[in-house]
């Protein structure tokens, strides 16, 4: 192994770890691209490296490597307080909601995800927080009864329909109303480079964003078989008991 | 009671049926938000510590802000704020007088507070109630009203459903069947020449078909809002044609009814029974105008619906896994938190990118600190065989027994009235036969007594006094010289 070889290997995964590094815009990182998908040799070099990293290599097309942590244990994973301090449960599950929201309408089915031909749909954070509640609501509709027995055993769906939707006269973004929890993850998918905003004034209720090649990738491979996994596992469950 | 007693079975062997009575329990804790505010009243002092509340009805202005709400979701979509305040100070000001502005706007703001909960975040109220068919404690949560922008996005209050439950008396019957209820009685009151009771369902029968109104518009402004979350012919078009069916059977019994009361009026020549009789027509009619507005909503849903679609059409074809709108997301909402707060961590993170570590960023590092790591298990050789490095544990080299052998020996020396050093105390230790160790312990000890706060002997004080030299120790020789007071003290 050449010493430029293992410099280019490790230049690649650089730029695939910077937030909006884009092929289109680097040189650099457009020859290293190509030189992985055309050189057996070198693409060994970088998945070694990779692995050792304990980073995983989602998908190489020409928008770029796109990389992510092997696991939360992953020194290069965010953590949980990343994203918010200090949540509780119940914060906890609506962020992991309003995350799926996002994802769900950026990305509706599958095969929008799937044809990298389709463009997701600009969308505004108030289209996020309509879905999220419809969607809730449409269960509420469809749930026989209003009761539940014990806090843990309540679906989702109520949790989130509890909290306010819009809290009124609230500037900042808080976790105390769907409105607001919507807005605290867009603002960190943003950091993270997840998501695109349009227009350079502060994030408003019409603020247009738009989903990045990133956010794709990391939905197809990761959360989705993921959360296919988990709904799946309950569904077993509930036909054993 | 004679019965009773000579019963064979003792009362209490019996199983006791118990009655279901949720629905009861429900509507009866759907008032507890309103009793609450009645019950708190000295909760809300002027400075000179008498309740503002004072003299107030506060379950009567809670249900008529609730009513008047009510009405502006049959004129607008809700009254706003300010409309409600007003209301309510008007209100106040009728039933006591005397009351400043300032002070009716605090109990108008207390009463929109108290049926929105802004206390506890505008969440909803959570009450506790005994389930009797599962014989367990259930909760439910409801909403008084709501407090959303229109499409305008102006914020304004409407009812939800369960305040409508608490303004129709309890009864919360399907809104339809209700209406089909309510005119089978005006009919059945107009017969029979009861026009006062008539009237007062007639009432009614607007609220109704305000609330059958609202029920639907709530219905065709989600299909249109989000087309993509619902499937027109399966979800909407059903229950549109149901509604209208249903207005339809109400006008027609609607116009029969008033065209039987007009040719009652006409036949009437009482002019207090006509006056009456007007007044139901009226609010007859008054209802019939919700019905037909309804009906041009419906008419119009179609355009409406369609216009959405076209906005944001998206077509669905089925490849690999379930569709996250219409599967996967659904059914992760509809799974228990306790479930869902156990993946959450993993879903979250899992929307995420590799990033540099941070350590360095405050929080992170905070994060780093707080986090509870398992506690280590030594599992034997199974691991990757590295290597562990026994922790050598060093013995302690003085025992109990020796310590306190020395402390003896050492104790009789340094009370009596002779002046010691150091040097002079290990070379007497040696040629009493103490061993190498316990002339070893001596020194420490003595070299303990320098700090006076350490010294086991407070009446002695340590000087330096040149160097010595034994076979144990060497070093600064210490000699150790009495202080009075500490001496007048330790005798």
């Amino acid at each position: 192994m050449s010493n430029s070889e293992s410099r280019d290997a490790a230049a690649l995964l650089y730029k695939a770890m910077g937030a909006y590094a884009s092929p289109g815009s680097d040189v650099e990182y457009r020859h290293l691209l190509a030189r992985y998908r055309a050189d057996s040799a070198f693409s060994e070099v970088v998945n070694g490296i990779a692995a050792g990293m304990e980073l995983a290599i989602l998908d190489v097309s020409e928008r770029g490597l796109v990389i992510a942590p092997s696991g939360k244990k992953s020194r290069f994973s965010i953590k949980i307080g990343d994203l918010r301090l200090n949540m509780g449960e119940r914060e906890k599950v609506a962020m992991v909601l309003v995350h799926m929201a996002i994802g769900t309408v950026f990305y509706p089915t599958t095969d929008h995800l799937e044809d990298e031909g389709r463009t997701p749909f600009p969308s505004s954070l108030t289209d996020i927080r309509e879905k999220v509640v419809g969607i809730a609501n449409q269960l509420r509709v469809a749930a026989e009864g209003d009761s539940y027995p014990a806090e843990e055993l309540r679906p989702g769906w109520s949790l989130l329909l509890d909290l306010q939707e819009v809290m009124p006269d609230a500037s900042r973004a808080s976790m105390s109303s769907v409105h607001g929890i919507v807005k605290v993850c867009l603002m960190r998918m943003l950091t993270y480079g997840l998501v695109r905003k349009e227009g350079r004034e502060e994030i408003g209720d019409k603020t247009v964003f738009t989903p990045t090649h990133q956010l794709r990738i990391q939905l197809r491979e990761l959360t989705l078989p993921n959360l296919y996994r988990v709904t799946a596992e309950s569904a077993a469950e509930a036909n054993q008991g | 009671m004679n019965d009773f007693i000579s019963m064979p079975e003792p009362p209490s062997a019996r199983s006791i049926d118990l009655v279901d009575l949720t629905a009861h329990q429900r509507n009866l804790l759907l008032l507890k938000p309103i009793l609450r505010l009645d019950l708190n009243k000295m909760a809300h002092s002027t400075e000179d510590n008498v309740s503002v509340l004072e003299g107030l009805d506060t379950n009567y202005l809670c249900l008529a802000a609730l009513f008047f709400m009510m009405e502006g979701a049959a004129i607008n979509q809700g009254y706003t704020r300010t409309d409600v305040q007003s209301h309510v100070m008007a209100l106040v000001a009728s039933m006591r007088e005397g009351l400043t502005e300032s002070n009716r706007l605090r109990v108008a703001g207390i009463v929109i507070d108290a049926l929105s909960n802004a206390p506890n975040k505008y969440a909803s109220f959570e009450e506790a109630f005994f389930h009797a068919p599962s014989g367990e404690t259930r909760y439910i949560k409801f909403k008084l009203i709501r407090y959303e922008p229109d499409h305008e996005d102006i914020f304004r209050f409407t009812p939800t459903e369960a305040g409508y439950v608490v303004l129709m008396g309890m009864l919360d019957l399907e809104v339809e069947d209700y209406q089909i209820l309510i005119e089978k009685m005006l009919v059945h009151l107009i017969e029979n020449g009861r026009f006062e009771q008539a009237l007062e369902l007639a009432n009614r029968a607007r609220l109704l078909s305000i609330e059958h109104r609202q029920k639907i518009r709530d219905l065709i402004r989600r299909a249109a809002r989000s087309p993509g979350t619902v499937n027109w012919r399966d979800d909407i078009y059903p229950q549109l044609s149901d509604a209208r069916r249903h207005v339809e059977e109400r006008q027609t019994v609607d116009h029969a009814m008033m065209e039987s009361l007009s040719v009652k009026i006409r036949s009437l020549d009482n002019e207090s029974a006509v006056a009456s009789l007007q007044r139901l027509l009226r609010q007859l009619q008054s209802a019939n105008l919700q019905r037909m507005r309804l009906l041009t909503d419906i008419g119009a849903a179609g355009d409406d619906f369609l216009k959405g679609q076209a906005a944001g059409f998206r077509a669905r074809r089925r490849t690999g896994l379930p569709d996250l709108d219409h599967e996967l997301f659904p059914k992760l909402m509809q799974k228990p938190a306790g479930e869902i707060a156990r993946h959450a961590e993993d879903l979250l993170l899992s929307f995420y990118p590799a990033v540099p570590p941070n350590v360095f960023d405050l929080s992170s590092l905070f994060e780093l600190l707080l986090e509870r790591r398992g506690s280590y298990e030594f599992e034997g050789d199974e691991g990757e065989g590295g290597e562990i490095e026994q922790f050598p544990e060093i013995p302690n080299p003085f025992p109990d027994e020796l310590i306190a052998k020395i402390l003896d020996w050492l104790d009789a020396k340094m009370h009596s009235a002779s002046e010691w050093t150091i040097e002079r105390l290990i070379q007497l230790a040696q040629a009493e036969g103490l061993s190498f160790l316990e002339r070893k312990a001596i020194a420490y000890e003595l070299f303990r007594a320098y700090a006076d706060s350490e010294s086991r002997y407070p009446h002695l004080h340590a000087v330096v006094d040149g160097e010595f030299d034994t076979s144990v120790v060497s070093g600064d020789n210490l000699r150790y010289v009495s202080t009075e007071e500490g001496q007048d003290e330790q005798q």
